[in-house]
């Protein structure tokens, strides 16, 4: 049984969990629904969760889901079992790494990314297959790109 | 042989004075620079002010030529980290890390951190050996499998077990009876004919799910 409901789920849209709704969270999930896919967002904070734009939640595009991401009981109420993609986007690194591990060892999910700003462990962990993204890297790349432009 | 440490709480301060006295090198990592002082006033300068989750923090430690790294932080996330930097990063032999539920120590196992040390379970068990209440002792998981335990039952004196062969146990198929030992301490392998006796304690294999069947049998 899941809790989530896939009937009208277009081709090539995904069911993704993103675990962590600080601004990255809500913002990536806010993009990701847009882009047509079905999104549960899990954070420990229910004031976090009201951060996410409230028509893709009424709408049930977007499912939010009151749990603590470091928990296999709270991964599996959040059916990480038929996901297709997961991201671990929390402000910690560690956490990130934990959970997105989880994801992939626990419960052999396909495509797990997470957000990890500092270099040596972004190095580790793309060395052991998760997909690691920095986000001051990125913001920096991006400031740097804009600033030869001018 | 050089051992980096993670963490100077209680856990780690006691680990790094065992090795200091056991006449080994080590260096202790805590991010807190008033409990870095604090133990360096006790074991001398043997601390390093920073983040254990980082190389470059790992590396100021002397991670590169270090035997063991163990991971004391009260984070299962940091631990986890600490000990797969040290082991991809710096090809450190062996790692250890503290780690506080079930779940997580089931995926430290599985990504190769050689000793978890579940410390919630240990407390547990310590707590159900010291009560003097019947009731199983989970000794071990057995390795391989996912749901066989190694476990102790104590024979209660008005237990149905008490003075029956084991033969004549109706036990839970699977179970293996595999010592028995005597109020007196004395260890025995035990056959068919073994009778028990109160205040014995059994130690068998079975599965985790007839835990409480077997309990039933015996107390």
């Amino acid at each position: 049984m899941t809790l989530f409901d896939y009937s009208s789920l277009a081709p090539g849209a995904k069911r993704v969990i993103v675990v962590g709704c600080g601004g990255l969270g809500s913002v990536l999930a806010g993009e990701l629904a847009e882009a047509g896919h079905r999104v549960r967002v899990m954070d420990r904070d229910r004031a976090a969760l009201d951060t996410l734009p409230p028509g893709p939640v009424s709408d049930g595009v977007i499912t939010p889901v009151l749990g603590d991401g470091t928990s296999e009981a709270d991964l599996l109420r959040a059916s990480i079992r038929d996901v297709d993609l997961f991201i671990a986007a929390t402000g910690s690194d560690s956490t990130n790494a934990l959970v997105a591990q989880m994801a992939q060892y626990l419960f052999d999910v396909q495509t797990a990314v997470c957000r990890i700003d500092e270099p040596s462990r972004k190095l580790l962990y793309e060395g052991l297959g998760l997909v690691a993204i920095s986000a001051t890297g990125l913001a920096s790349e991006a400031i740097m790109t804009a600033t030869k432009g001018e | 042989m050089h051992v980096v440490i993670i963490g100077a709480g209680l856990v780690g301060s006691s680990v790094a004075g065992w090795l200091i006295a056991a006449g080994h090198e080590i260096a202790v990592i805590d991010r807190d620079a008033d409990r870095c002082a604090a133990m360096e006033n006790e074991l001398g300068s043997v601390t390093v002010t920073g983040d254990g989750t980082e190389g470059e923090v790992l590396a100021r430690a002397g991670a590169a030529r270090a035997e063991a790294v163990i991971a004391t932080s009260g984070s299962d996330a940091d631990n986890m980290v600490a000990c797969q930097l040290a082991r991809r990063q710096f090809n450190v032999a062996l790692t250890a890390g503290l780690v506080k539920s079930d779940d997580h120590a089931r995926l430290f196992n599985l990504l190769g951190i050689d000793a978890p040390i579940n410390i919630v379970e240990l407390i547990t068990r310590r707590i159900q050996e010291a009560l003097p209440i019947e009731g199983v002792v989970r000794l071990m998981d057995i390795p391989g499998s996912n749901s066989s335990v190694m476990v102790t039952i104590r024979v209660l004196p008005g237990s149905a077990a008490v003075g029956r062969r084991v033969r004549d146990l109706t036990l839970p198929v699977g179970t293996l009876i595999s010592l028995v030992i005597g109020r007196d301490g004395t260890a025995a392998i035990p056959n068919e004919n073994t009778a028990l006796s109160p205040e014995d304690h059994v130690v068998a294999v079975t599965n985790i799910d007839d835990l409480d069947r077997l309990r039933d049998t015996l107390t």
